[in-house]
């Protein structure tokens, strides 16, 4: 059932606990995967007033920094 | 001004009684507009879908900070933020830009580094998430580690 399927990756993606499996191999998940000098990928994501922002429109005008947090 | 800033909102790590994993879309904003008044953020606020697409396609880890100059190329990443180290970051592409203002060229030099910072989450970081995400995120944060909160 797909929509069983997607239900499942979304509880594993957005985990009930915090546990040895939400961290392990994700330090190494990490630096093997995107490289410095390697293209960001691009993106489009809402900001909380609902303007959508496309990472690739800024390309050749400015440097960005993109920080990922939370509130735990 | 040469940057954009932007702070990606993400999954909960250490979900507990007050703030737990992201059931609804509607959740997730209300919980992005708590963060962005809690911490003070000034940065542009932006909100990843519930599947994490973009939190996945960037590594997942909780606190990652990536650096993309002008050309859309990564100039740095790290697990986890360190503002120092960041600034640095930042000086050095605006030398490179006044450089190549002047005429002059700059060639990259790629560098790999393991950067130290402290476990104990200066300023009672940790204190501060465990008390917003309720005693259930500090349980199960111990059962892991195994070992008393500072």
């Amino acid at each position: 059932m797909a929509g069983s399927n997607l239900e499942n990756e979304l509880d594993m993606y957005n985990y009930e606990s915090f546990s040895r499996s939400s961290s392990a191999g994700k330090s190494n998940e990490f630096k093997n995967s995107l490289r410095a000098g390697e293209e960001a990928p691009d993106f489009e994501l809402p900001t909380l007033e609902g303007e959508r922002i496309r990472l690739s429109s800024y390309r050749g005008k400015k440097h960005l920094l993109l920080e990922f947090g939370s509130i735990t | 001004m040469e940057f954009e800033f932007f702070t990606i909102y993400v999954r909960e790590p250490h979900p507990g009684e007050n703030y737990g994993a992201h059931k609804s879309w509607e959740q997730k904003l209300k919980f992005a507009r708590d963060c962005r008044t809690q911490d003070g953020i000034q940065t542009h606020l932006l909100v990843d879908d519930l599947e994490g697409t973009v939190h996945m396609a960037y590594g997942s880890l909780p606190n990652m900070i990536y650096v993309i100059e002008k050309s859309g190329k990564i100039v740095y990443k790290a697990m986890w933020t360190d503002h120092e180290e960041v600034a640095s970051v930042l000086a050095n592409l605006v030398l490179a830009d006044q450089l190549q203002a002047k005429g002059l060229r700059v060639k990259p030099s790629y560098t790999e580094k393991i950067n130290f910072i402290s476990a104990e989450y200066a300023g009672g970081l940790r204190d501060k998430v465990f008390d917003r995400a309720g005693s259930k995120a500090s349980d199960d944060y111990r059962k892991v580690f195994s070992r008393p909160l500072k």
